[in-house]
């Protein structure tokens, strides 16, 4: 099964771009085929499947690819979360063509997504990363408007010196082990206790994804990057791209590679609660609407990396389950933002205010998406939120935990903002003919609304089923 | 690690760390879009030579080389889509200096 | 390490220097080139000629085309510019030589300790073996990156401006 999570992309990928006719009309649906399987197959499948045995393919092959339940968790936010930007895409790309180049671009960072979430060797997470990284850069220079290119390029330069970190990191490593799998680094790890190279290898490796995961002080071309991309690019990159690229495989590499020590958990607690806070006010200046997510979703990664810092059993689940409902309410808030701008033409906050009234489908979902994003109980975000808050207290830190707290607050001030602005209040001038988006930029994000209130109020449920088995990856 | 292949190690990692300097300083320093691009090569050389002298210090050459031809073909294509972006820019623009290219500020 | 080892890591340095500080693009595009040459010749000397010949092909030959392509491309300043340009450089860049120099020296002296127990040798010592039978699913992922720049190529260099 993990086999054909990327060898169906990619053949497929061959096949709908070989000169038939009509071939070009058919990668969009391929490509809303591919992701719609994939959230579909993990949702239903059996464990087993997922282990490996039984499958000829992977045992004539020896890909080594994993799958445990981070990994499902993650192919499943991929999936939904890859179907979202291409029903935006869908409506925001008016020319066949590039609606076809675009869905091929998805599909291989689908594929390349699917990668970094299974592969158990450094390397080949440095390759597929790099997949990844590629696609994203021409996502968001698709149109080659000025900003984009700039936003474009920024990423190209802050992604390269982050590849080139990691890949100082991978030959430390590959000298130390002898190898470069998983197992091979971790067996050398134990070997070599608290060595220097060991420990400079994991500095580096730390930087390279903190770069590639936006966090303070490497954020510079997070915003850029995002707020100029073609909106069916800012839905997949701040939905999914960089939480995976960065803070997946932070993730992978600190808990299951390198294990965690007290140096790197400092590290990632100060990290996480600066990068929360100067997300959170930087966010309550942006007169952007697309600038003001693009810091939000900082200061939401932040949590997931405070939460990691903990270095708990608990603070893992909840950097996890933090990880799954940012990436959709953040996706949704994204796909809002695309309806807004496709329907007023303008993404300045100060020039919109009462679209409420006219577009009451994107107003209300994307009213529940901020107040799930700033934790008010009983939405998703409340409960992932309320675990990372436990966690820290119950590790020793009530400091960031309270600061978390506080940030939290900080984040339903600035959405509040935001939906006075655009939302609240009277209809701004000009826009009395203004009206609800089409019904196919609405479906996305009106199922994204749904996953994150369902999690919210089947979270008792979830806890007992889902998320406590999760920790047994641990 | 032997005495001999330490010392080695060492010297090829002194200057690793140099070229990487080299490629850091025109990253950060310089005005034009290709040198830019031109720094990132230097980074890479670096990353590459590392690797290398990893490879062969501990005697696991063979991998040392797979990995490297894989990191060549990604590299090569990281190059040529940068350099799409920095033409369409100049395209634009009209111009490759960094100060006529800063609409948005971080 | 023979006398040969020294040259060859002398002028990468110098050369990694050279390609930081001219300021003619081409002489920049020349400097990198070189240095890939001479990693080419480190990686023949460490035993590692299929990664050497991909060095030399790719890297010194066909990158190189990309930016000499890319540099003829875009053209040059007026004179003005040049003088003005010129005088800020000397600030930028002067300090860089000594940077390097310095930066050496301590590296060099700083020898910190590399104590680990070695990994064992290596059992298959063929490449190709290696490539097929431990790194198969790199291969893979080579073909996904190339197919990502063939599409990055086709978006980035489409024809599509005659309208604007």
């Amino acid at each position: 099964m993990t086999t054909l999570l990327i060898l169906v992309p990619l053949i497929g990928l061959i096949l709908v771009n070989l000169p038939f006719k009509n071939a070009r009309r058919t990668t969009f649906w391929y490509a809303v085929m591919l992701s719609l399987m994939q959230a579909y197959i993990v949702l239903t499948s059996d464990k087993i499947i997922w282990e490996g045995h039984f499958d000829p393919i992977e045992e004539y092959f020896k890909f080594n690819l994993k799958a445990d339940n981070l990994t499902l968790v993650m192919l499943l936010s991929i999936g939904i979360v890859a179907f979202c930007a291409l029903m935006v895409a869908k409506h925001m790309i008016k020319d066949e063509g590039d609606l076809a180049n675009f869905s091929n671009l998805i599909i291989i960072i689908l594929a390349g997504m699917n990668g970094v979430v299974m592969t158990t060797d450094v390397f080949t997470l440095y390759i597929f990363l790099e997949i990844t990284a590629v696609t994203s850069f021409i996502m968001i220079a698709f149109f080659r408007d000025k900003d984009a290119l700039e936003g474009s390029f920024k990423y190209i330069v802050l992604s390269a010196v982050a590849t080139v970190l990691l890949l100082a990191s991978i030959a430390l490593v590959f000298m130390v082990s002898g190898g470069t799998s998983f197992e091979a680094i971790n067996r050398a790890v134990h070997a070599n206790n608290e060595n220097l190279i060991l420990t400079a290898a994991l500095a580096l490796f730390t930087a390279g994804l903190l770069i590639k995961g936006g966090l303070v002080p490497f954020h510079g071309w997070l915003p850029d990057a995002y707020s100029s991309a073609p909106a069916p690019a800012s839905v997949i990159l701040a939905g999914i791209v960089t939480k995976t690229t960065g803070i997946y495989s932070l993730i992978r590499i600190v808990n299951n590679v390198f294990g965690f020590s007290g140096s790197i958990k400092n590290i990632l607690l100060f990290v996480g609660i600066i990068t929360i806070f100067v997300g959170a006010l930087a966010a309550l200046g942006q007169k952007d609407f697309k600038r003001m997510l693009a810091y939000s979703s900082i200061s939401q990664v932040g949590y997931i990396v405070i939460s990691l810092g903990t270095g708990t059993e608990l603070g893992l689940i909840g950097a996890m389950f933090h990880l799954f409902n940012h990436s959709i309410f953040k996706a949704q808030l994204f796909v809002n933002s695309a309806a807004v701008e496709k329907q007023a033409g303008t993404r300045d906050l100060d020039k919109m205010g009462g679209f409420s009234k006219k577009m009451p489908f994107t107003g209300l979902t994307s009213l529940i998406a901020c107040l799930s994003t700033a934790g008010i109980p009983p939405l998703a975000g409340f409960w992932s939120k309320l675990i990372i808050i436990v966690a820290l207290w119950n590790s020793g830190h009530p400091v960031f935990a309270g600061a978390a707290v506080l940030a939290s607050v900080i984040t339903l001030g600035y959405f509040l903002v935001l939906q006075r602005k655009a939302f609240f209040g009277k209809l701004a001038e000009g826009y009395e003919q203004l009206c609800e988006a089409e019904f196919g930029l609405i479906l996305p994000a009106i199922i994204l609304t749904l996953i994150t209130v369902a999690v919210g109020l089947l979270f008792p449920l979830l806890s007992n089923n889902t998320l406590i088995p999760m920790s047994h990856i641990f | 690690m032997s005495k001999d292949a330490a010392s080695l190690f060492w010297l090829y990692n002194t200057f690793v760390i140099l070229v990487f300097l080299c490629g850091i300083y025109l990253v950060a320093v310089t005005k034009n879009l290709i040198k830019v691009l031109i720094g990132l090569e230097l980074l890479t050389k670096a990353a590459t030579l590392l690797i290398i002298v990893a490879g062969y210090s501990t005697g696991h050459i063979a991998t040392a080389q797979a990995l490297i031809i894989n990191l060549i073909v990604v590299e090569v294509v990281v190059i040529a889509v940068a350099a799409g972006v920095v033409l369409s820019i100049r395209k634009k623009y009209g111009s490759l200096n960094v100060k006529n290219i800063s609409n948005l500020k971080g | 390490m023979t006398m040969l080892d020294y040259v060859l890591l002398f002028m990468m340095a110098g050369f990694s220097v050279f390609a930081a500080v001219r300021r003619s693009l081409l002489q920049c595009a020349f400097g990198l080139a070189v240095v890939s040459i001479l990693l080419t010749i480190m990686m023949f000397r460490f035993n590692a000629p299929l990664a050497a010949v991909f060095e030399l092909s790719v890297c010194a030959g066909l990158i190189t085309v990309i930016f000499v392509y890319a540099i003829s491309l875009s053209r040059v300043h007026t004179q003005e510019e040049e003088q003005q340009a010129d005088h800020e450089r000397k600030l930028r860049y002067g300090v860089l030589p000594y940077i390097i120099v310095a930066a050496g020296l301590v590296i060099y002296f700083l020898q910190a300790p590399l104590i680990f127990t070695a990994p064992p040798s290596q059992a298959v010592n063929d490449v190709r073996e290696v490539l097929w039978n431990q790194r198969l699913f790199d291969i893979i992922g080579l073909l996904l990156v190339i197919m990502a720049g063939v599409f990055g190529v086709v978006v980035l260099f489409k024809e599509k401006d005659a309208n604007e």
